[in-house]
């Protein structure tokens, strides 16, 4: 019974229900609590590790899909599948999960089963979303996972936490209800009778209600993304969350966001998407830019990071809505690049925290000569995220780049500034947290990396070093599938807009035949990176 | 001239005569053996609502509905409410056993007026006959205000039960009024016979009749508690012991909508437009009334009340589909309310289990903590109250979404955005409970041993078979939801 892919998403939660007969009364309970989530987790990721090696590259088809009745009276079905827009989200999510609950073995002390258990069932929910195939699926996942992100912010959380957790989930759920009747307008009205997420890609609804469609879908995502100027829960949750749900929250929720964009609103309404295109791609670059310039002037570590977020989304947006095959793979590795490296450096200023007890820069300064691994790992982060080529983040970044430039040079152009800025603020502030003569009396005893946190870094830093030097098994996987993509959401929005564009010579930069070869162009130098 | 001797089906009495049956016996052992005891009479009251509920769900509806001329008809619909019905008098019963308050009260009086109210539903629901409706509502509101009424030594049950009889008196005046006008329009009080003079006659849609309508409208509304019909609901829910309240934040919702529903069924087609402007707008404002008034709320029986006025605006959403000719809608209004039924019971079911003896916890902040204290208790209230919210997993959101699709399908859009942009603002207050109980460390609480009382074996059975109910319905909502929408084959 059950696929491999069923198990990886249902395997966390059954270990959460497990883990409510595990008594936490004493410091052996708790103890157990937590290896067993541990290897819960680990064993989640070893499956995901299976579902990765038997994946096939070179098709955009959904893999190890599965199907089974549910509520056949509305056509409702378990559909669940992955292709290479959501394997790398898969292994993301997996990959994060055990990192988060080895980094709360000491940072979480109060109601460890609770936890744990939430955790678990967060897990079992990010994964549900991306790989649901139908809608009430997705939405199920999508709106089950807020409880468990709600319960972590506001029972573990700082001062502030009730106000962040109530907030993230009021904000989120409104997004998300208009999408809801949405779904069910596409079920009735555009007929079908089916909430098969597969088969409506084959049918895009009449011009003039996409808009309306488009606009219910995107609302959620952007919420989710956050896009400016939905973010402002963002920086109060992540700042008021314990150091693993803001890992998680950085690594995956916010991915949830672009991915839905990704999957559903765009080739579900493509010419809306083209309509909504222009507001889109501005709000994009005004992420990117009023992330950075936030980031730069906080004095607080965390809410630095949390606006660092901001940014660095608006990259996967103005990435996907380039449509094009740099931007949209581009985009897709950049929302891997930044789980991984806003996900690091969530859990450098967990260990920064829970040493000294205060985020504010200000308190820090000349760290690296009392604590040189963890200042390694924060110089290493900190260079993944503001893109050095031979880390993951330049692969990313720099593709999103070359896809906006072929679709519009300006935006390219903003997107670039967001580069340097995000370089200053993130060379700034580790210069005034890790380097400077001052060195607090408070920071002369700081401890270095413990064996725990080793083992929490080392796998971050690998992965940092293998997509920045050898993306190429990853890209193989992505593109078949972003390929795919494209011709959908493509194809359909050159048929629609056809009868309304003049002759080829009018046609907007970015999409006459030239461009096809640049991007092949690109690909196979980017998948040529890191070959002997 | 000879007069026929009505035909009766016996065997799909049968339910409702058990019920009374049990009514009176219990009323007269406990007037004989009032020393026996009371977990005999609590034990025999279960008994009798289980068997009728065997009954009920034994009598396979056939083409033979009606019994006396339609005043008593037993269809697919009718099985399926008293299955309700039947449900939520069981959880009242096992809740009012739980309640420490309710432990010196005179047990017969108290179920014998349980099972009396709970006959006066069931005849409420399985009727074509609008006198029925009335004589339905009147057996079970008596019964009603007595309870509300019935810890004679608390002021708040007194001002409850004064509050619920007098407001409750004005809107049964207002319903046999507008009986009264739609008999003198059409002629008739069976509902198959007004459709067939509203078909065959049109100047019978005179201005008499519509007045008629919206005055049956009204006395209907107040007791499902339908905005601006609410106003009683809040002080009355409060006052009245929490076992009853459980009872009346369910039961007579099941009967009067189910009344409404056979109303719209048989009139609604043909009643015209001016209906559905005012079903939407009566949908509208419960639930947005509902929803903003429960944000503010100390009390928890006050918050639970206006949640139910809330819900009952969901509902009025279904009604509203119904009267388009939406053929999901009764389907999905009998799956609503047998979710809610066990959300709202489990919800009440918390309450009880939380106070003890002479101190309720009624105050919304003494649930601080609770999630330390008594765990397992804030887990299954936290499961109510996020089902009572509509998300997944759990069988509120199922009944939503079906509700809604209901409404979606004959073209309703807005009616449910606002719907579920109401379900938003219902986060708040639901969740706020989640905050105190998990997220507030506990006050300066007493200690909790020895805390339950002696009927805690009741109110374990009534939180498993709720929080069991609710997970399932999230999870396997499919055969149950199978099940209402065949209920609906056999109406009229």
């Amino acid at each position: 019974m059950g696929g491999l892919l069923s198990w990886i998403v249902f395997l966390p939660c059954i270990g959460g229900l497990a883990l409510l007969f595990v008594g936490d009364g004493d410091e052996a309970g708790r103890r157990r609590v937590r290896l067993l989530a541990l290897a819960v987790s680990l064993a989640t990721f070893a499956l995901s590790l299976a579902l990765y090696s038997g994946f096939q590259g070179g098709t955009a088809r959904m893999q190890f899909a599965e199907a089974a009745s549910w509520m056949p009276q509305l056509g409702i079905a378990y559909k669940v599948g992955v292709d290479g827009l959501s394997l790398p989200l898969v292994l993301l999510t997996t990959f994060l999960t055990p990192i988060a609950i080895l980094f709360s073995w000491e940072d979480v002390g109060r109601r460890v089963r609770l936890y744990h258990v939430a955790l678990l069932f967060l897990e079992t929910g990010m994964i549900g979303v991306f790989v649901a195939l139908d809608f009430f699926l997705f939405y199920v996942f999508w709106e089950a996972m807020l409880i468990p992100m709600y319960l972590i912010i506001g029972v573990w959380g700082g001062p502030r936490r009730i106000y962040a957790a109530v907030k993230f989930f009021l904000y989120t759920m409104a997004g998300s209800v208009l999408m809801l009747v949405a779904i069910l307008w596409l079920y009735f009205v555009q007929g079908g009778q089916t909430f098969d997420i597969l088969a409506h890609l084959d049918r895009p609804p009449d011009p003039a209600v996409q808009g309306w469609l488009f606009a219910a879908f995107a609302l959620s995502f952007a919420i989710k993304v956050p896009m400016f100027p939905f973010h402002t829960w963002l920086p109060d949750a992540h700042v008021e969350a314990p150091t693993a749900g803001s890992v998680i929250l950085a690594g995956v929720l916010l991915k949830m966001g672009t991915y839905g964009f990704m999957r559903l609103a765009m080739p579900l309404f493509p010419s809306a998407a083209r309509d909504f295109a222009p507001l889109i791609l501005a709000l994009a670059v005004i992420g990117i830019i009023y992330g950075a310039l936030m980031a730069m002037v906080q004095d607080d570590v965390k809410k630095l990071v949390a606006y660092s977020s901001v940014s660095h989304l608006g990259f996967v947006m103005l990435g996907l809505f380039s449509f094009n095959l740099l931007g949209v793979s581009g985009g897709v590795l950049q929302m891997v690049n930044h789980g991984v490296s806003t996900g690091a450096l969530f859990l450098i200023v967990g260990m920064l925290y829970s040493r000294r007890h205060t985020r504010l820069i200000a308190d820090y300064g000349g760290i690296a000569r009392v604590a040189p691994a963890l200042s390694a790992f924060f110089v290493l982060t900190t260079l993944s995220s503001i893109g050095l080529p031979g880390l993951n983040g330049f692969v990313g970044e720099f593709t999103i780049l070359a896809g906006a430039f072929q679709r519009n040079p300006a935006f390219a152009a903003a997107g670039a500034a967001g580069v340097v800025l995000s370089a200053i603020y993130m060379l700034w502030m580790l210069q005034r947290v890790l380097f400077g003569s001052r060195l607090a009396p408070a920071n002369e005893n700081l401890p270095d990396l413990s064996a725990r946190e080793w083992a929490v870094m080392i796998p971050m830093a690998f992965l940092m070093f293998w997509i920045g030097l050898y993306p190429k098994p990853l890209l193989e996987k992505i593109e078949p599938s972003a390929q795919a993509w494209l011709a959908q959401v493509g194809r359909r929005v050159l048929r629609v807009e056809a009868p309304v564009l003049g002759p080829p010579g009018g046609l907007p930069l970015g999409r006459g035949p030239a461009p096809r070869g640049v991007a092949a162009a690109w690909m196979e130098r980017l998948r040529g990176e890191g070959r002997p | 001239m000879t007069i026929p001797f009505p035909q009766i089906h016996w065997a799909y009495l049968l339910p409702v005569l058990l019920v009374v049956g049990g009514a009176v016996f219990v009323l007269m052992w406990d007037a004989f053996f009032p020393q026996r005891e009371r977990s005999f009479l609590v034990t025999l009251t279960l008994a009798v609502l289980a068997s009728a509920l065997g009954a009920s769900l034994a009598a396979q509806p056939g083409s033979e509905a009606a019994s006396m001329g339609g005043m008593y008809l037993y269809d697919g619909f009718t099985r399926f409410v008293f299955a309700l019905i039947l449900l939520s008098s069981f959880f009242s019963v096992l809740l009012s056993a739980a309640q420490r308050s309710l432990e010196e009260v005179p047990a017969g009086d108290y179920l014998g007026l349980i099972l009396f109210a709970t006959s006066g539903m069931m005849l409420m629901a399985a009727t074509r006959s609008l006198l029925m409706v009335f004589v339905g509502l009147e057996i079970f509101s008596l019964a009603l205000y007595v309870l509300a009424g019935f810890l004679r030594g608390q002021p708040e049950g007194n001002e409850a039960a004064l509050k619920y009889f007098l407001l409750g008196s004005f809107a049964s005046g207002f319903l046999l009024y507008g009986m009264a006008l739609i008999f003198g329009a059409t002629g008739s009080v069976d509902l198959m016979e007004i459709a067939q003079r509203l078909t065959t006659s049109p100047p019978s849609r005179s201005p008499a009749f519509l007045l008629g309508l919206g005055f049956v409208v009204v006395g209907l509304g107040f007791k499902v508690a339908a905005a601006p019909f609410y106003m009683w609901t809040p002080d009355v829910y409060e006052g009245s012991p929490t076992a009853v309240t459980a009872f009346m934040s369910v039961g007579p919702k099941v009967a009067a909508f189910a009344a409404f529903f056979r109303l719209l069924l048989a009139v609604g087609p043909r009643a015209g437009a001016e209906l559905d402007a005012i079903l939407w707008v009566m949908a509208v404002l419960t639930m947005t009334a509902g929803n903003v008034s429960a944000i503010w709320q100390s009390n928890i029986k006050r918050m639970l009340a206006y949640s139910s006025i809330a819900h009952a605006g969901y509902i009025l959403v279904a009604l509203a589909a119904v009267r388009r000719g939406s053929d999901l809608a009764t389907g999905s209004f009998l799956f609503y309310m047998l979710v809610y039924a066990l959300m709202n019971m489990g919800a009440f079911c918390v309450v009880v289990a939380a106070g003890a003896r002479g101190e309720e916890r009624t105050r919304i902040e003494d649930y601080a903590g609770l999630g330390y204290t008594r765990p397992a208790l804030a887990a299954a209230m936290a499961l109510f109250m996020v089902s009572l919210a509509g998300i997944p997993p759990t069988g509120g959101f199922v009944a939503k979404f079906y509700l809604f699709s209901a409404a979606v399908k004959v073209g309703f859009v807005w009616l449910p955005v606002i719907a579920v942009l109401n379900s938003v603002v219902s986060v708040s207050y639901y969740l706020r409970l989640v905050v105190l109980m998990y997220m507030r460390e506990p006050g300066e609480a007493p200690a909790r041993p020895g805390l339950l009382g002696p009927g805690w074996s009741y109110a374990l059975a009534a939180l498993v078979l709720a929080a069991a109910g609710v997970l399932n319905f999230g999870i396997f909502p499919s055969s149950f939801f199978e099940l209402a929408l065949r209920s609906t084959l056999l109406l009229n």
